[in-house]
Protein backbone atom coordinates (compact mmCIF):
# COMPACT_ATOMS: atom_id res chain seq x y z
CA UNK A 1 0.00 0.00 0.00
CA UNK A 2 2.01 2.95 -1.33
CA UNK A 3 0.26 5.69 0.65
CA UNK A 4 0.53 3.94 4.01
CA UNK A 5 2.79 5.88 6.36
CA UNK A 6 2.83 2.99 8.84
CA UNK A 7 2.22 -0.64 7.90
CA UNK A 8 2.82 -3.60 10.17
CA UNK A 9 2.56 -7.23 9.08
CA UNK A 10 2.27 -9.90 11.71
CA UNK A 11 4.16 -7.68 14.11
CA UNK A 12 4.84 -9.65 17.28
CA UNK A 13 6.77 -8.98 20.44
CA UNK A 14 7.30 -11.41 23.26
CA UNK A 15 8.38 -10.56 26.80
CA UNK A 16 9.61 -13.89 28.13
CA UNK A 17 6.88 -16.24 26.91
CA UNK A 18 4.07 -13.67 26.92
CA UNK A 19 3.12 -11.99 23.64
CA UNK A 20 2.67 -8.29 24.41
CA UNK A 21 1.91 -7.69 20.72
CA UNK A 22 0.61 -10.62 18.70
CA UNK A 23 0.49 -10.73 14.88
CA UNK A 24 -0.50 -7.11 14.53
CA UNK A 25 -1.52 -5.83 11.09
CA UNK A 26 -2.05 -2.10 11.12
CA UNK A 27 -2.17 0.31 8.19
CA UNK A 28 -2.07 4.05 8.77
CA UNK A 29 -2.89 6.11 5.67
CA UNK A 30 -1.05 9.36 4.98
CA UNK A 31 -2.72 12.55 6.15
CA UNK A 32 -5.00 10.89 8.71
CA UNK A 33 -5.41 10.91 12.44
CA UNK A 34 -5.24 7.25 13.47
CA UNK A 35 -6.53 6.39 16.93
CA UNK A 36 -4.81 3.34 18.40
CA UNK A 37 -7.07 2.24 21.21
CA UNK A 38 -6.84 -0.32 23.92
CA UNK A 39 -6.98 -0.76 27.67
CA UNK A 40 -3.82 -0.40 29.75
CA UNK A 41 -1.45 -3.26 29.03
CA UNK A 42 -3.04 -4.04 25.65
CA UNK A 43 0.23 -3.60 23.74
CA UNK A 44 -0.10 0.00 22.51
CA UNK A 45 3.14 1.30 24.01
CA UNK A 46 5.04 -1.82 22.98
CA UNK A 47 3.86 -1.26 19.39
CA UNK A 48 4.90 2.39 19.51
CA UNK A 49 8.30 1.46 20.93
CA UNK A 50 8.84 -0.94 18.05
CA UNK A 51 7.86 1.79 15.58
CA UNK A 52 10.44 4.09 17.15
CA UNK A 53 13.22 1.51 17.28
CA UNK A 54 13.24 1.30 21.08
CA UNK A 55 12.25 -2.39 20.99
CA UNK A 56 13.02 -5.04 18.40
CA UNK A 57 10.12 -7.12 17.03
CA UNK A 58 10.22 -10.84 17.89
CA UNK A 59 8.47 -11.65 14.60
CA UNK A 60 6.73 -9.95 11.71
CA UNK A 61 7.76 -6.67 10.17
CA UNK A 62 6.94 -3.01 10.06
CA UNK A 63 7.46 -0.36 7.47
CA UNK A 64 7.55 3.39 7.84
CA UNK A 65 7.15 5.66 4.81
CA UNK A 66 7.25 2.54 2.63
CA UNK A 67 10.65 1.39 3.89
CA UNK A 68 11.31 -1.64 6.07
CA UNK A 69 12.12 -1.21 9.73
CA UNK A 70 12.58 1.72 12.05
CA UNK A 71 15.70 3.42 10.75
CA UNK A 72 17.54 6.62 11.55
CA UNK A 73 16.22 8.01 8.28
CA UNK A 74 12.60 7.22 9.13
CA UNK A 75 13.00 8.71 12.60
CA UNK A 76 14.13 11.99 11.02
CA UNK A 77 10.62 12.24 9.57
CA UNK A 78 8.88 11.40 12.85
CA UNK A 79 8.01 13.50 15.85
CA UNK A 80 7.24 11.42 18.91
CA UNK A 81 5.88 11.77 22.39
CA UNK A 82 6.17 8.47 24.23
CA UNK A 83 3.97 8.49 27.34
CA UNK A 84 4.81 11.48 29.55
CA UNK A 85 6.83 14.24 27.87
CA UNK A 86 10.49 13.72 28.72
CA UNK A 87 11.42 17.28 29.43
CA UNK A 88 14.41 18.46 31.41
CA UNK A 89 12.92 20.36 34.37
CA UNK A 90 16.07 22.40 35.03
CA UNK A 91 15.97 23.87 31.53
CA UNK A 92 13.59 26.49 30.15
CA UNK A 93 10.94 25.62 27.56
CA UNK A 94 13.12 27.21 24.90
CA UNK A 95 16.22 25.27 26.00
CA UNK A 96 14.30 22.00 25.94
CA UNK A 97 13.25 22.68 22.36
CA UNK A 98 16.76 23.78 21.42
CA UNK A 99 18.05 20.45 22.72
CA UNK A 100 15.78 18.60 20.28
CA UNK A 101 16.61 21.06 17.48
CA UNK A 102 20.30 20.29 17.94
CA UNK A 103 19.75 16.54 17.89
CA UNK A 104 17.47 16.76 14.83
CA UNK A 105 19.72 19.32 13.09
CA UNK A 106 16.93 21.89 12.78
CA UNK A 107 17.15 25.68 12.57
CA UNK A 108 16.38 27.52 15.81
CA UNK A 109 13.54 29.50 14.21
CA UNK A 110 11.51 26.28 14.62
CA UNK A 111 11.43 26.94 18.36
CA UNK A 112 9.29 30.06 18.01
CA UNK A 113 6.99 28.35 15.53
CA UNK A 114 6.14 25.35 17.72
CA UNK A 115 5.89 27.51 20.86
CA UNK A 116 3.24 29.47 18.96
CA UNK A 117 1.33 26.31 18.03
CA UNK A 118 1.34 25.17 21.66
CA UNK A 119 0.48 28.69 22.86
CA UNK A 120 3.58 28.83 25.05
CA UNK A 121 5.40 31.84 23.60
CA UNK A 122 4.93 33.76 26.84
CA UNK A 123 6.51 30.95 28.86
CA UNK A 124 9.53 30.33 26.62
CA UNK A 125 12.09 31.47 29.17
CA UNK A 126 10.49 29.85 32.23
CA UNK A 127 12.02 26.75 33.78
CA UNK A 128 9.96 23.67 32.96
CA UNK A 129 9.92 22.56 36.61
CA UNK A 130 7.46 25.42 37.24
CA UNK A 131 5.07 24.26 34.51
CA UNK A 132 1.68 22.67 35.14
CA UNK A 133 1.08 19.16 33.77
CA UNK A 134 -0.99 20.59 30.92
CA UNK A 135 1.77 23.01 29.96
CA UNK A 136 4.33 20.21 30.04
CA UNK A 137 2.11 18.11 27.82
CA UNK A 138 1.69 20.99 25.36
CA UNK A 139 5.44 21.57 25.39
CA UNK A 140 5.96 17.85 24.75
CA UNK A 141 3.62 18.11 21.79
CA UNK A 142 5.44 21.21 20.57
CA UNK A 143 8.68 19.26 20.87
CA UNK A 144 7.25 16.48 18.70
CA UNK A 145 6.25 19.03 16.04
CA UNK A 146 9.75 20.48 15.63
CA UNK A 147 10.88 20.32 12.02
CA UNK A 148 7.40 19.72 10.60
CA UNK A 149 7.56 15.92 10.82
CA UNK A 150 5.49 13.95 8.33
CA UNK A 151 4.34 11.62 11.09
CA UNK A 152 3.64 12.39 14.73
CA UNK A 153 3.43 9.43 17.11
CA UNK A 154 1.79 10.24 20.40
CA UNK A 155 1.45 7.74 23.21
CA UNK A 156 -1.39 8.65 25.59
CA UNK A 157 -0.87 12.40 25.06
CA UNK A 158 -3.71 13.38 27.41
CA UNK A 159 -2.64 11.16 30.31
CA UNK A 160 -3.02 12.98 33.59
CA UNK A 161 -4.61 16.07 32.07
CA UNK A 162 -7.72 17.74 33.43
CA UNK A 163 -10.74 18.14 31.10
CA UNK A 164 -9.60 21.60 29.98
CA UNK A 165 -6.14 20.26 29.19
CA UNK A 166 -7.63 17.33 27.26
CA UNK A 167 -9.70 19.74 25.20
CA UNK A 168 -6.65 21.90 24.44
CA UNK A 169 -4.67 18.89 23.24
CA UNK A 170 -7.65 17.59 21.26
CA UNK A 171 -7.98 20.88 19.38
CA UNK A 172 -4.28 20.90 18.68
CA UNK A 173 -4.34 17.35 17.28
CA UNK A 174 -7.55 17.61 15.29
CA UNK A 175 -6.20 20.39 13.09
CA UNK A 176 -2.77 18.91 12.52
CA UNK A 177 -3.39 17.01 9.25
CA UNK A 178 -5.20 19.95 7.63
CA UNK A 179 -3.00 22.75 8.93
CA UNK A 180 0.41 21.12 9.02
CA UNK A 181 0.07 18.16 6.63
CA UNK A 182 0.95 15.77 9.42
CA UNK A 183 -0.19 12.19 9.87
CA UNK A 184 -1.00 11.52 13.52
CA UNK A 185 -0.75 8.11 15.17
CA UNK A 186 -2.34 8.52 18.55
CA UNK A 187 -2.66 5.89 21.26
CA UNK A 188 -5.20 6.13 24.01
CA UNK A 189 -7.32 4.03 26.29
CA UNK A 190 -10.23 6.47 25.98
CA UNK A 191 -12.48 5.90 22.98
CA UNK A 192 -14.45 9.06 23.67
CA UNK A 193 -11.26 11.07 23.33
CA UNK A 194 -10.17 9.43 20.09
CA UNK A 195 -13.47 9.15 18.22
CA UNK A 196 -13.74 12.94 18.12
CA UNK A 197 -10.49 13.44 16.26
CA UNK A 198 -9.53 10.18 14.57
CA UNK A 199 -10.52 9.37 11.00
CA UNK A 200 -9.48 5.77 11.51
CA UNK A 201 -9.44 3.62 14.61
CA UNK A 202 -7.57 0.47 15.56
CA UNK A 203 -8.62 -1.38 18.71
CA UNK A 204 -6.08 -3.64 20.36
CA UNK A 205 -6.56 -5.97 23.32
CA UNK A 206 -4.25 -8.64 24.71
CA UNK A 207 -1.80 -7.71 21.95
CA UNK A 208 -4.22 -8.52 19.13
CA UNK A 209 -6.04 -6.17 16.81
CA UNK A 210 -9.79 -6.49 17.47
CA UNK A 211 -11.02 -3.89 15.02
CA UNK A 212 -9.68 -1.54 12.39
CA UNK A 213 -11.79 0.93 10.46
CA UNK A 214 -13.52 4.28 10.61
CA UNK A 215 -15.58 5.43 13.60
CA UNK A 216 -18.68 5.02 11.35
CA UNK A 217 -17.78 1.39 10.70
CA UNK A 218 -17.38 0.87 14.41
CA UNK A 219 -20.82 2.40 15.02
CA UNK A 220 -22.30 0.07 12.41
CA UNK A 221 -21.21 -2.86 14.54
CA UNK A 222 -23.16 -1.64 17.49
CA UNK A 223 -26.14 -3.99 17.16
CA UNK A 224 -28.22 -3.37 20.25
CA UNK A 225 -31.09 -5.07 22.05
CA UNK A 226 -34.86 -4.80 22.28
CA UNK A 227 -35.84 -4.65 25.92
CA UNK A 228 -39.43 -5.54 26.75
CA UNK A 229 -40.94 -4.89 30.15
CA UNK A 230 -43.38 -7.75 30.67
CA UNK A 231 -45.06 -9.68 33.48
CA UNK A 232 -43.83 -13.24 34.14
CA UNK A 233 -40.68 -12.60 32.02
CA UNK A 234 -39.22 -16.10 32.29
CA UNK A 235 -42.47 -17.66 30.97
CA UNK A 236 -42.70 -15.00 28.27
CA UNK A 237 -39.07 -15.58 27.23
CA UNK A 238 -39.73 -19.33 27.06
CA UNK A 239 -42.77 -18.75 24.88
CA UNK A 240 -40.85 -16.43 22.54
CA UNK A 241 -37.99 -18.93 22.26
CA UNK A 242 -40.52 -21.58 21.21
CA UNK A 243 -41.62 -19.16 18.48
CA UNK A 244 -38.05 -18.90 17.24
CA UNK A 245 -36.94 -15.64 18.93
CA UNK A 246 -33.63 -15.34 20.86
CA UNK A 247 -35.17 -14.07 24.07
CA UNK A 248 -33.53 -14.03 27.48
CA UNK A 249 -34.61 -12.84 30.89
CA UNK A 250 -32.38 -10.05 32.17
CA UNK A 251 -34.34 -8.45 35.00
CA UNK A 252 -37.23 -9.54 37.25
CA UNK A 253 -39.67 -7.85 34.88
CA UNK A 254 -37.87 -7.59 31.53
CA UNK A 255 -36.58 -9.69 28.66
CA UNK A 256 -34.00 -8.89 25.99
CA UNK A 257 -34.05 -9.79 22.31
CA UNK A 258 -31.59 -8.86 19.57
CA UNK A 259 -32.51 -5.48 18.09
CA UNK A 260 -34.92 -5.71 15.18
CA UNK A 261 -36.92 -3.38 12.95
CA UNK A 262 -40.18 -1.71 14.06
CA UNK A 263 -42.47 -4.17 12.27
CA UNK A 264 -40.86 -7.12 13.98
CA UNK A 265 -41.02 -5.30 17.32
CA UNK A 266 -44.75 -4.76 16.79
CA UNK A 267 -45.20 -8.44 15.91
CA UNK A 268 -43.47 -9.52 19.13
CA UNK A 269 -45.61 -7.13 21.14
CA UNK A 270 -48.78 -8.49 19.48
CA UNK A 271 -47.72 -12.06 20.16
CA UNK A 272 -47.09 -11.35 23.84
CA UNK A 273 -50.47 -9.60 24.29
CA UNK A 274 -52.36 -12.36 22.39
CA UNK A 275 -50.81 -14.96 24.72
CA UNK A 276 -51.99 -13.00 27.76
CA UNK A 277 -48.78 -11.26 28.88
CA UNK A 278 -49.09 -7.63 29.97
CA UNK A 279 -46.44 -5.54 28.24
CA UNK A 280 -45.32 -2.45 30.20
CA UNK A 281 -42.64 -1.04 27.89
CA UNK A 282 -40.68 -1.71 24.74
CA UNK A 283 -37.42 0.12 24.13
CA UNK A 284 -34.46 -0.25 21.83
CA UNK A 285 -31.13 -0.08 23.67
CA UNK A 286 -27.99 0.67 21.69
CA UNK A 287 -24.60 0.38 23.34
CA UNK A 288 -22.43 3.46 23.20
CA UNK A 289 -19.14 3.22 21.37
CA UNK A 290 -17.54 3.11 24.79
CA UNK A 291 -19.55 0.00 25.72
CA UNK A 292 -18.72 -1.59 22.37
CA UNK A 293 -15.05 -0.85 22.96
CA UNK A 294 -15.20 -2.31 26.46
CA UNK A 295 -17.03 -5.35 25.14
CA UNK A 296 -14.39 -5.91 22.45
CA UNK A 297 -11.48 -5.49 24.80
CA UNK A 298 -13.02 -7.56 27.61
CA UNK A 299 -13.81 -10.47 25.33
CA UNK A 300 -10.37 -10.51 23.74
CA UNK B 1 28.78 16.91 12.32
CA UNK B 2 26.42 14.73 14.32
CA UNK B 3 29.04 14.35 17.04
CA UNK B 4 29.31 18.13 17.35
CA UNK B 5 25.54 18.60 17.51
CA UNK B 6 25.14 15.87 20.13
CA UNK B 7 27.96 17.40 22.15
CA UNK B 8 26.28 20.83 22.05
CA UNK B 9 22.96 19.27 23.09
CA UNK B 10 24.59 17.44 26.00
CA UNK B 11 26.45 20.56 27.12
CA UNK B 12 23.17 22.49 27.03
CA UNK B 13 21.74 19.99 29.52
CA UNK B 14 24.50 20.75 32.02
CA UNK B 15 23.10 24.22 32.68
CA UNK B 16 22.01 24.73 36.28
CA UNK B 17 23.03 21.21 37.26
CA UNK B 18 24.86 20.11 40.38
CA UNK B 19 27.22 18.13 38.15
CA UNK B 20 28.40 21.35 36.51
CA UNK B 21 29.05 23.11 39.82
CA UNK B 22 30.92 20.12 41.15
CA UNK B 23 33.68 20.71 38.57
CA UNK B 24 35.16 23.62 40.57
CA UNK B 25 33.66 22.60 43.93
CA UNK B 26 35.35 19.19 44.28
CA UNK B 27 38.94 20.40 43.74
CA UNK B 28 38.20 23.46 45.85
CA UNK B 29 37.44 21.23 48.84
CA UNK B 30 40.80 19.49 48.43
CA UNK B 31 42.58 22.80 47.93
CA UNK B 32 41.00 24.15 51.08
CA UNK B 33 42.01 21.07 53.11
CA UNK B 34 45.62 21.13 51.94
CA UNK B 35 45.78 24.90 52.40
CA UNK B 36 44.50 24.62 55.97
CA UNK B 37 46.91 21.78 56.68
CA UNK B 38 49.90 23.90 55.59
CA UNK B 39 48.53 27.00 57.23
CA UNK B 40 48.00 25.30 60.60
CA UNK B 41 51.25 23.33 60.55
CA UNK B 42 53.39 25.86 58.74
CA UNK B 43 56.40 25.46 61.05
CA UNK B 44 56.40 21.67 60.69
CA UNK B 45 56.39 21.90 56.90
CA UNK B 46 58.98 24.70 56.90
CA UNK B 47 61.38 22.59 58.98
CA UNK B 48 60.66 19.24 57.32
CA UNK B 49 63.51 19.76 54.88
CA UNK B 50 61.43 18.58 51.93
CA UNK B 51 60.94 20.88 48.95
CA UNK B 52 57.81 22.93 49.74
CA UNK B 53 56.24 22.86 46.30
CA UNK B 54 56.67 19.10 45.97
CA UNK B 55 55.28 18.61 49.46
CA UNK B 56 52.20 20.74 48.80
CA UNK B 57 51.58 19.20 45.39
CA UNK B 58 51.97 15.64 46.69
CA UNK B 59 49.71 16.21 49.70
CA UNK B 60 47.00 17.73 47.54
CA UNK B 61 47.37 14.99 44.95
CA UNK B 62 47.06 12.21 47.56
CA UNK B 63 43.87 13.72 48.95
CA UNK B 64 42.52 14.05 45.43
CA UNK B 65 43.60 10.72 43.95
CA UNK B 66 42.88 8.36 46.83
CA UNK B 67 39.49 9.55 47.96
CA UNK B 68 38.04 12.62 46.34
CA UNK B 69 38.52 11.78 42.66
CA UNK B 70 36.92 8.29 42.76
CA UNK B 71 33.97 9.65 44.74
CA UNK B 72 33.79 12.63 42.41
CA UNK B 73 33.72 10.33 39.36
CA UNK B 74 31.02 8.22 41.03
CA UNK B 75 28.83 11.22 41.75
CA UNK B 76 29.42 12.93 38.41
CA UNK B 77 28.56 9.87 36.31
CA UNK B 78 25.53 9.08 38.48
CA UNK B 79 24.26 12.66 38.27
CA UNK B 80 24.82 12.88 34.52
CA UNK B 81 23.09 9.56 33.86
CA UNK B 82 20.34 10.62 36.27
CA UNK B 83 19.43 13.43 33.86
CA UNK B 84 18.10 10.72 31.52
CA UNK B 85 17.01 8.09 34.05
CA UNK B 86 14.78 10.40 36.05
CA UNK B 87 11.51 10.96 34.25
CA UNK B 88 12.47 8.02 32.03
CA UNK B 89 13.82 10.35 29.40
CA UNK B 90 15.69 7.64 27.52
CA UNK B 91 12.64 6.62 25.49
CA UNK B 92 12.18 10.05 23.94
CA UNK B 93 15.90 10.73 23.62
CA UNK B 94 16.60 7.44 21.84
CA UNK B 95 13.56 7.86 19.59
CA UNK B 96 15.32 10.87 18.04
CA UNK B 97 17.38 10.44 14.88
CA UNK B 98 20.70 10.13 16.70
CA UNK B 99 23.18 7.28 16.36
CA UNK B 100 23.46 5.58 19.69
CA UNK B 101 27.21 5.17 19.55
CA UNK B 102 27.55 8.93 18.99
CA UNK B 103 25.45 9.55 22.07
CA UNK B 104 27.51 7.09 24.10
CA UNK B 105 30.81 8.64 23.00
CA UNK B 106 29.58 12.10 23.98
CA UNK B 107 28.14 10.86 27.26
CA UNK B 108 31.54 9.35 28.06
CA UNK B 109 33.51 12.37 26.85
CA UNK B 110 31.68 14.75 29.19
CA UNK B 111 32.70 13.13 32.52
CA UNK B 112 36.21 12.72 31.09
CA UNK B 113 36.34 16.44 30.32
CA UNK B 114 34.93 17.24 33.75
CA UNK B 115 37.53 15.11 35.53
CA UNK B 116 40.28 16.70 33.46
CA UNK B 117 38.99 20.21 34.23
CA UNK B 118 38.73 19.45 37.96
CA UNK B 119 42.23 17.95 38.02
CA UNK B 120 43.55 21.05 36.26
CA UNK B 121 41.74 23.35 38.70
CA UNK B 122 43.26 21.39 41.58
CA UNK B 123 46.83 21.24 40.33
CA UNK B 124 46.97 24.83 39.12
CA UNK B 125 45.04 25.95 42.20
CA UNK B 126 47.82 24.42 44.30
CA UNK B 127 50.18 27.00 42.79
CA UNK B 128 47.86 29.80 43.85
CA UNK B 129 47.63 28.20 47.25
CA UNK B 130 51.43 28.21 47.56
CA UNK B 131 51.59 31.90 46.63
CA UNK B 132 48.93 32.71 49.25
CA UNK B 133 50.73 30.69 51.93
CA UNK B 134 53.99 32.52 51.18
CA UNK B 135 52.22 35.80 51.84
CA UNK B 136 50.32 34.65 54.92
CA UNK B 137 53.04 32.58 56.60
CA UNK B 138 56.52 34.10 56.37
CA UNK B 139 58.16 30.83 57.44
CA UNK B 140 56.74 29.14 54.35
CA UNK B 141 58.72 30.54 51.45
CA UNK B 142 57.59 28.73 48.32
CA UNK B 143 60.44 29.37 45.88
CA UNK B 144 60.11 30.93 42.43
CA UNK B 145 59.54 30.12 39.66
CA UNK B 146 56.18 28.38 40.06
CA UNK B 147 56.34 24.66 39.11
CA UNK B 148 54.00 24.90 36.10
CA UNK B 149 55.42 21.77 34.47
CA UNK B 150 54.77 19.63 37.55
CA UNK B 151 51.22 21.00 37.81
CA UNK B 152 50.63 19.94 34.24
CA UNK B 153 52.20 16.50 34.91
CA UNK B 154 49.97 15.90 37.92
CA UNK B 155 46.91 16.95 35.90
CA UNK B 156 47.74 14.73 32.97
CA UNK B 157 48.78 11.73 35.09
CA UNK B 158 45.80 11.79 37.44
CA UNK B 159 43.38 12.21 34.54
CA UNK B 160 44.94 9.39 32.51
CA UNK B 161 45.04 7.04 35.50
CA UNK B 162 41.32 7.62 36.07
CA UNK B 163 40.14 6.76 32.55
CA UNK B 164 39.36 3.13 33.39
CA UNK B 165 37.34 4.12 36.45
CA UNK B 166 35.42 6.71 34.42
CA UNK B 167 34.60 4.17 31.69
CA UNK B 168 33.44 1.53 34.21
CA UNK B 169 31.48 3.98 36.30
CA UNK B 170 29.82 5.55 33.26
CA UNK B 171 28.75 2.12 32.01
CA UNK B 172 27.27 1.23 35.41
CA UNK B 173 25.53 4.61 35.72
CA UNK B 174 23.96 4.40 32.27
CA UNK B 175 22.99 0.77 32.80
CA UNK B 176 21.23 1.05 36.18
CA UNK B 177 18.41 3.52 36.57
CA UNK B 178 18.71 4.18 40.27
CA UNK B 179 21.17 6.68 41.69
CA UNK B 180 21.71 4.34 44.65
CA UNK B 181 22.93 1.49 42.42
CA UNK B 182 25.59 3.49 40.60
CA UNK B 183 26.60 5.54 43.63
CA UNK B 184 26.67 2.42 45.84
CA UNK B 185 28.83 0.59 43.31
CA UNK B 186 31.29 3.48 43.09
CA UNK B 187 31.49 3.97 46.86
CA UNK B 188 32.09 0.24 47.48
CA UNK B 189 34.82 0.17 44.85
CA UNK B 190 36.42 3.31 46.32
CA UNK B 191 36.41 1.81 49.83
CA UNK B 192 37.89 -1.41 48.44
CA UNK B 193 40.48 0.73 46.67
CA UNK B 194 41.52 2.43 49.90
CA UNK B 195 42.04 -1.03 51.46
CA UNK B 196 43.90 -2.44 48.46
CA UNK B 197 45.99 0.68 47.87
CA UNK B 198 48.96 -0.70 49.81
CA UNK B 199 48.72 -4.22 48.40
CA UNK B 200 51.55 -4.84 45.95
CA UNK B 201 49.69 -7.84 44.59
CA UNK B 202 46.20 -6.40 43.99
CA UNK B 203 46.74 -2.64 44.12
CA UNK B 204 48.22 -2.32 40.62
CA UNK B 205 45.23 -4.19 39.14
CA UNK B 206 42.35 -2.62 41.04
CA UNK B 207 41.18 0.26 38.79
CA UNK B 208 40.35 2.50 41.75
CA UNK B 209 43.97 2.21 42.96
CA UNK B 210 45.63 3.28 39.72
CA UNK B 211 46.00 6.98 40.63
CA UNK B 212 47.73 5.85 43.84
CA UNK B 213 50.30 3.96 41.75
CA UNK B 214 51.47 7.32 40.45
CA UNK B 215 52.65 8.21 43.95
CA UNK B 216 55.37 5.57 43.90
CA UNK B 217 57.49 7.89 41.77
CA UNK B 218 58.96 4.85 39.99
CA UNK B 219 58.69 4.72 36.21
CA UNK B 220 57.45 1.12 35.96
CA UNK B 221 54.36 1.30 38.20
CA UNK B 222 53.49 4.66 36.66
CA UNK B 223 53.77 3.29 33.13
CA UNK B 224 51.77 0.20 34.13
CA UNK B 225 49.01 2.36 35.68
CA UNK B 226 48.79 4.61 32.64
CA UNK B 227 48.77 1.81 30.06
CA UNK B 228 46.38 -0.32 32.09
CA UNK B 229 44.02 2.63 32.56
CA UNK B 230 44.09 3.62 28.88
CA UNK B 231 43.69 0.12 27.46
CA UNK B 232 41.23 -1.01 30.13
CA UNK B 233 39.30 2.23 29.70
CA UNK B 234 39.11 1.66 25.96
CA UNK B 235 37.86 -1.91 26.42
CA UNK B 236 35.30 -0.88 29.06
CA UNK B 237 34.14 1.97 26.80
CA UNK B 238 33.71 -0.34 23.81
CA UNK B 239 31.86 -2.97 25.87
CA UNK B 240 29.66 -0.32 27.47
CA UNK B 241 29.00 1.26 24.07
CA UNK B 242 28.04 -2.07 22.47
CA UNK B 243 25.68 -2.83 25.35
CA UNK B 244 24.19 0.70 25.12
CA UNK B 245 23.67 0.44 21.35
CA UNK B 246 21.91 -2.92 21.68
CA UNK B 247 19.83 -2.00 24.70
CA UNK B 248 16.07 -2.06 24.45
CA UNK B 249 13.98 0.56 26.22
CA UNK B 250 11.30 -1.40 28.03
CA UNK B 251 10.48 0.68 31.09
Amino acid sequence: MHDAIIATRGLTRFFDSRAAVDSLDVVVPAGSVYGFLGPNGAGKTTTIRMLLGLLRPSAGSLSLFGKEGSTLESRRRIGALVEAPSLYPHLTAEENLRHTCLLKDLPEREIGRVLGIADLRGDATRLVKGFSLGMKQRLGLANSLLGNPELVILDEPTNGLDPAGIQEVRHLLRDMPAQHGVTVFLSSHLLAEVEQIAGRIGIIAEGRLQFEGTPAELRARRGGVLRIGVERPSVAAHMLRQQGFEAETVEPEAINLPACDTQQSAAINRLLVERGFSVYAIERLEPTLEELFLDMTRNA
Amino acid sequence: MMLRRVLRAELLKLRRTLAFWMVPAAPFVVLLLSFLMFHQRSEYFAKSGKPLWENLQRNSFVLWAVLMMPLYITLQTALLAGLEHSGERWRNLLALPVRRWTLYVVKLAIPCAMVFASSAILNFGVLLSGVLLTNLKPELRFPSPLPWAQAWDYTFLSFTASLLVIAIQQWVSLRFATFAASAGFGICCTVAGSILANSQKYGPWWPWCLPVQLMTGKPEPIAHALWYSCLGGLIAAVLGGVEFCRREIRG
